[in-house]
């Protein structure tokens, strides 16, 4: 996509209306404005998508280039996203329309699928109930961008649901057995929570 | 722990079970009666709690084909248990329509033809979900065949037919529709994986599908895998939860037994499965 069509200029715009463009759109899609957790990480997408269309009309207008000569040259600028996809399925999920939602992500050629893709499916997954695969989804969204707080935090509350059941059973007092129900697995979860706090890291996805 | 039920309670449940039986006999004759399974009763108990009705709901005191000598306490005249014996009906013959197609079992196939005079009332009544129980066979076997390996995948047919029918195929809407189809949905589920993971040593042995065994060999399912399943029987809570918030009145009993079955029976379920996989499978 041409990065002047990104950041809403025509080619000829001077150096200050330019400027001017790329600090506006950084306003208006500052993560801060989003309460939706969901729609804050599409506008951080955004935001990296025009990062990259200023920087490369930086380095275009630095050589002389016109946009169609700096394409031929370098081929079409890399934003590492799919925002405005991204931000329909978003939509998708809130209404509920999971179908569309999923289908609109399956358009999404194979090799433009990142972090964002894999937890947004994981997020159709689970509200499907389709908890095997949200649990694939997000662990593979935690393995392509580990320092994304939004998709470990995806991973680790995914299984926070069955605490509803156990806490359930307990007020009626049906005593959980202590050795029962994956006691084991919390365990080992904050022993790798410690391991994390000193560096090293035992279980990958978490 | 287990056997934690009230004696109203218990007698509530046999009432339904029998009222269920009974209403199978007089609606679509007697063989079908003999394929009544606990999970119908249940429906009816659910449905009776949750849908509000304005019949009279009686309860009859008579002896029936299977204890002649004792007289039985039954509900009669409740619109709900008629509902679960025609699905009760619809469902054992679709099944043993699917094990006489999968399995060539003679067996099946004779049942069959006792059944089918009353599965073809119960079709007629409730064409639209037989019509869901029929795909849903049938994309359960393009499933397997296709060695379908997502546990997700494989459950989605049977889990998405028991909320289909705990919602009546979108008779009841709104809110508690979604409830019940939560409920429905993660019950089918639930009981479809526990079925794959208890029948794992024998599928093995038939060399039968089993997407437990296609994922993981003769090895022990891992934790995460138990997870999912846990997640559901919470999914199933947080449906009933929610359900009983708007119960209708006076039914405390069946409202009782549901708790004890959805926190305690399941869970007592669950834990027998995890026990018996980490008791070596592998043998």
């Amino acid at each position: 996509m041409n990065p002047y069509e990104v950041l809403g200029v025509s080619e000829s715009a001077s150096d200050g209306e330019i400027k001017k463009a790329y600090r506006n759109l950084v306003k208006k899609y500052h993560p801060d404005h989003y309460k939706d957790q969901n729609m804050n990480h599409v506008a951080e997408e955004k935001i990296r998508e025009i990062n990259v269309a200023y920087d490369t009309i930086q380095k275009m207008r630095a050589n002389g280039q016109t946009y169609a000569e700096y394409s031929a040259q370098n081929g079409n600028p890399h934003y590492g996203t799919e925002f405005a996809r991204y931000q329909q399925a978003v939509e998708e999920i809130q209404r509920g329309d999971l179908d569309a939602a999923q289908a609109r992500l399956l358009q999404i050629p194979e090799q433009n699928r990142d972090g964002a893709w894999y937890y947004l499916m994981g997020e159709i997954a689970k509200r499907r109930g389709w908890f095997d695969s949200a649990q694939q989804y997000f662990t593979a969204a935690v393995q392509l961008d580990p320092n994304n707080m939004l998709y470990r935090n995806a991973l680790q509350n995914l299984y926070r649901h069955t605490q509803y059941y156990r806490n359930g059973g307990a007020q009626r007092g049906y005593q959980a057995n202590t050795d029962d129900l994956c006691n084991c697995c919390q365990a080992l979860w904050c022993a790798d929570c410690c391991c994390e706090c000193m560096g090293g890291d035992f279980i990958r996805c978490c | 722990m287990v056997s934690e039920l009230k004696i109203r309670e218990e007698q509530c449940y046999k009432a339904y079970y029998c009222g269920v039986c009974r209403e199978i006999g007089k609606a679509y004759g007697q063989a079908p009666r003999f394929g009544l399974t606990h999970e119908f009763a249940v429906l009816a108990m659910v449905l009776s709690c949750c849908i509000q009705h304005n019949q009279k709901i009686v309860l009859v005191r008579r002896p029936c084909i299977a204890h002649p000598f004792r007289k039985r306490l039954s509900y009669g005249n409740n619109p709900f248990i008629a509902y679960a014996a025609a699905m009760n009906v619809l469902f054992v013959q679709g099944k043993l329509k699917d094990n006489w197609v999968d399995e060539k079992k003679i067996s099946a196939l004779s049942a069959q033809t006792f059944f089918y005079a009353g599965g073809r009332k119960a079709r007629k009544k409730y064409g639209d979900l037989h019509h869901i129980l029929q795909t849903a066979l049938e994309d359960l076997g393009r499933l397997e065949k296709a060695q379908c390996i997502s546990v997700d995948e494989i459950a989605h047919p049977f889990a998405n037919l028991i909320g289909k029918i705990f919602t009546i195929d979108g008779l009841v809407s709104g809110e508690l529709s979604k409830s019940l189809y939560q409920l429905g949905y993660h019950l089918g589920k639930w009981i479809y994986l526990a079925d794959a993971v208890s029948d794992r040593e024998r599928d093995r042995k038939k060399k039968n599908y089993n997407v437990y065994n296609l994922r993981y060999g003769s090895d022990p399912v891992p934790e995460t895998e138990q997870l999912t399943r846990e997640l559901s029987l919470s999914h199933i809570a947080e449906a009933w939860e929610q359900l009983k918030r708007k119960a209708n009145e006076d039914t405390a009993s069946e409202q009782g037994y549901l708790d004890n079955l959805f926190y305690l029976g399941l869970r007592a379920q669950e834990y027998k499965l995890r026990q018996t996989e980490r008791g070596g499978d592998a043998s």
